[in-house]
């Protein structure tokens, strides 16, 4: 099978959101030495684009999207499995960190946002949901990463991304992140209140983001 | 509870009925943790809500939507400062989703809220009564986890449906233990359901839900389907269940969903519970209100209120500027009309 068929049968799976046949295709763009890169960025992102696109079309629908999520992720792995944390780095358009916030435990938003994410060339570190605040401060500084992003879904749970912002401050390292936050009750208006960096409604529109908030460190 | 319904379309006036009750305990001493567990103090602050707002048109219980999950087993978390919320799930694959039992209608919390709703039909007899339950899909989800239920859905249908039928077997029973208690309705919360593809709708929430619906539904006995997601592709889905009321998020504009549905039928919504009534100053709730009854002025079938239930910390006076809006509104037409 040519590379460029491969490229296809990658794109095709996370289209048919068939996660047999993005570890299949995976598996032959491993044995054929095609660059990772070139597998995500001609082959798997294009098919969570085309299902990205009409999820927000209203054409295709959550339980859809979270199986092309599911290929997406089981490819990736397969695809990235031997690369070293070097080689990543550089290929990477940024580094996030993502998580639900404490209390919270609707995580689906955070798991497509997720994949959008990874899609995108962001190289994305998931805490999972229900995190405490202090621990994401933590790792964010461990990983160094670029931005942290953060889920809440209840109106209860919204102050925790106040209390990152806040605790960021404390320690005297609120200008090494940027903080992106979404969930259902988050509105810009939340966002700017508690002095966050951006806000995404959708999961296209945190890739968005998270491109601009870079394109911002990178100005410096 | 036809009469109910059609003197509400009938009426010059826009009738009230937000999904009312956790913020409404601010007004007294209890805590949530007290009012869940506790059918007479579940009625008492039911009662407070009517005596606070006297325009709502029903006394509804408040929507603890844990208790049929942990009745079938899960865990839930109780806090007084919020609703409980469910901590765990309890179905992981076709095996136990075969060996789950469906519990007794008197098993775990659901007879508080069905002495609750008893209570409020014996002492607030000026308006209907209306218990708050879990949809059989949403209720299937929270047991088997959201992402594994929406999966399945695709990919394991069989066990998905497996659990729908218990789901649905312990819905019925329960919403009949509301009517036999004597409530004149059920608000039946199948958020979930705004999740799927139509089809999927039609498949996982509605079947099911007519089951319910017709077992229980009739004259005296009104059915509320309330679907906060976005329902605009869903609304013939919805309305295949039979259901006589229709109960609206802030997902959707409510033209285009009220314009789905027959002028026979009551459709409720939608004031956004977190952006407008929790984080909105009074001038924007104020303002919101207007602008949807204003919106909505073709529409004799609809009836004002919020998007979803309505969350503890929401401050008393955006409810006050809430329902000042509609009386100001209906004020206006009314002088209109002179």
């Amino acid at each position: 099978m040519s590379q460029q068929e491969i490229l296809e049968k990658l794109k095709n799976a996370i289209e048919e959101t068939d996660s047999d046949l993005a570890a299949e295709a995976a598996g032959e763009a491993v044995t054929v030495g095609i660059d990772p890169l070139i597998a995500v960025n001609e082959g798997l992102s294009k098919g969570m684009t085309t299902i990205s696109d009409l999820f927000d079309e209203g054409e295709v629908f959550i339980p859809q999207l979270l199986l092309a999520a599911e290929a997406f992720e089981i490819a990736m792995g397969m695809l990235f499995g031997d690369m070293s944390d070097e080689a990543r780095r550089k290929a990477s358009q940024g580094k996030i960190l993502i998580h639900t916030v404490q209390g919270d435990i609707h995580d689906i938003g955070k798991n497509i946002v997720k994949t959008m994410l990874s899609a995108g060339g962001f190289e994305v570190i998931d805490l999972g949901r229900d995190v405490a605040v202090e621990e994401v401060v933590r790792q964010a500084i461990e990983n160094k990463v670029d931005i942290i992003a953060g889920s809440a879904l209840m109106t209860t749970t919204m102050p925790a991304q106040r209390d990152i912002v806040a605790v960021l401050k404390e320690e005297g390292i609120r200008d090494q992140f940027k903080c992106l936050f979404g969930g259902a009750p988050v509105s810009l208006e939340w966002v700017a209140k508690i002095g966050a960096d951006a806000y995404a409604e959708t999961a296209s529109g945190a890739v968005e983001q998270a491109k601009a908030l870079m394109a911002e460190i990178r100005r410096g | 509870m036809d009469k109910w319904a059609s003197d509400i379309i009938e009426a010059d006036e826009v009738k009230v009925l937000p999904i009312l009750f956790f913020p409404c305990l601010t007004l007294s001493n209890k805590g949530v943790k007290e009012v869940v567990d506790n059918a007479q103090a579940h009625f008492e602050n039911m009662k407070n809500v009517i005596s606070e707002f006297q325009a709502m048109i029903g006394a509804m219980t408040g929507m603890d939507l844990t208790s049929e999950a942990q009745t079938f087993g899960c865990k839930v978390s109780f806090s007084d400062k919020e609703a409980p919320h469910v901590t765990d799930e309890i179905i992981f694959d076709r095996a136990s989703a075969e060996s789950l039992q469906v519990p007794s209608i008197q098993a775990g919390r659901g007879p508080v809220f069905v002495k609750a709703a008893e209570l409020a039909a014996q002492n607030i007899t000026d308006r209907p009564t209306f218990g708050g339950m879990l949809g059989p899909f949403s209720l299937a989800a929270v047991l088997m986890g959201i992402e594994r239920a929406l999966k399945a859905s695709i990919k394991d249908k069989q066990t998905v449906h497996i659990v729908l039928e218990k789901c649905t077997q312990y819905g019925i029973a329960y919403a009949k233990a509301f009517k036999e208690a004597g409530a004149n309705g059920v608000l039946l919360a199948e958020p979930t359901a705004g999740l799927l593809a139509p089809k999927q709708c039609d498949e996982f929430s509605s079947r099911y839900v007519k089951e319910i619906v017709d077992a229980v539904q009739d004259e005296g006995f009104f059915v509320i389907l309330h679907n906060c997601g976005q329902t605009v592709k869903l609304v013939n889905s919805m309305v295949s269940t039979g259901a006589k009321g229709y109960h609206f998020g802030n997902a959707v504009d409510m033209v285009d969903v009220i314009s789905q549905i027959p002028e026979d039928y009551l459709v409720f919504g939608n004031i956004d519970p977190a952006r407008v009534l929790n984080e909105g100053t009074t001038e924007l709730v104020k303002g919101t209100t207007k602008a949807l009854l204003e919106k909505m002025k073709p529409y004799r079938h609809f009836v004002l209120s919020s998007g979803c239930d309505l969350p503890l910390e929401i401050p008393i006076a955006n409810l006050e500027s809430f329902f000042e809006a509609l009386d100001e509104f209906n004020k206006g037409k009314q002088e209109v009309r002179r």
